[in-house]
């Protein structure tokens, strides 16, 4: 449900009712769910006391993102030099 | 952006990040250039980097310590942890890596297997974070399944064409 409350606030802000739509589940329990999303800093309501529209707020998934790109770069060159390197110590017959 | 390379890389629904890459050298000598302090200096981090320090210990408890240098000078020390050292096979470690402006301490188990494949060897990197900054951490903790599924989607994207 989580999941699925983010792909659609990608595509623009939404209220609560109609986040909850789709869903078989009453509006307070989807509310929950906004709520856990609202804790974890990913999604972030408006102010207007009638309405108060959800939207994403994307900067802690970019920032973890950003670790993953990092960790995943670091890894890919280091297995490359870890292969080249290894490729020198066949051709000069150490081991 | 990135170079091309050999290795492939994905992100798991569980937030692991795995890398396969064939290497032209049989197992037990692969397990040396992991295992081996001066080995490990040879080829640990990103094109570019050195590494002036680098130690490990490769028994269960073992420390890791490696001073990483980039070609522009700037120095990173990555810290951490042998958990299971299973010659020629399964190396497992915690290790912290600190990123350039030092305001995000990354710390990650990795876990790497080596696969007998004759001459060369099959080199699998698994990565997972463990902790990163207090409201990082905090983010992961409330997102449970959700926050895992839509990064897993999100870098999905991110990593297309990336990887091959």
């Amino acid at each position: 449900v989580r999941r699925e409350i983010l792909d659609r606030l990608m595509g623009g802000s939404r209220s609560v009712t109609e986040l909850a739509e789709p869903f078989a589940m009453s509006v307070p329990a989807v509310s929950m769910h906004i709520k856990t999303l609202e804790k974890a800093g990913l999604v972030a309501r408006g102010r207007d006391a009638q309405w108060r529209p959800c939207r994403l707020d994307a900067a802690p998934m970019r920032e973890a993102l950003d670790w993953l790109e990092r960790y995943r770069r670091f890894w890919v060159e280091s297995l490359d030099r870890l292969d080249a390197y290894a490729q020198t110590l066949d051709i000069d017959g150490e081991n | 952006m990135a170079p091309l390379s050999n290795t492939d890389s994905e992100v798991t629904g569980s937030n692991e990040l795995v890398l396969t890459r064939m290497v032209q050298l049989e197992r037990r000598l692969v397990w040396r250039l992991w295992t081996e302090s001066r080995h490990l200096a040879a080829w640990w981090g990103p094109h570019g980097f050195t590494n002036p320090e680098c130690s490990i210990d490769p028994t269960p408890g073992g420390e890791m310590r490696i001073l990483m240098r980039s070609a522009e000078g700037a120095e990173f020390l990555n810290v951490g942890t042998v958990k299971v050292a299973d010659e020629p096979q399964l190396l497992v470690f915690s290790i912290a890596l600190v990123n350039p402006n030092d305001s995000v301490r990354l710390e990650n188990l990795t876990t790497v297997e080596l696969g007998d494949c004759g001459l060369a060897t099959e080199v699998t990197v698994r990565v997972r974070v463990l902790r990163t900054t207090p409201e990082a951490s905090e983010n992961l903790a409330g997102m449970g399944d959700g926050w895992s599924e839509s990064l897993d989607r999100l870098a999905g994207l991110a990593t297309d064409g990336a990887s091959r």
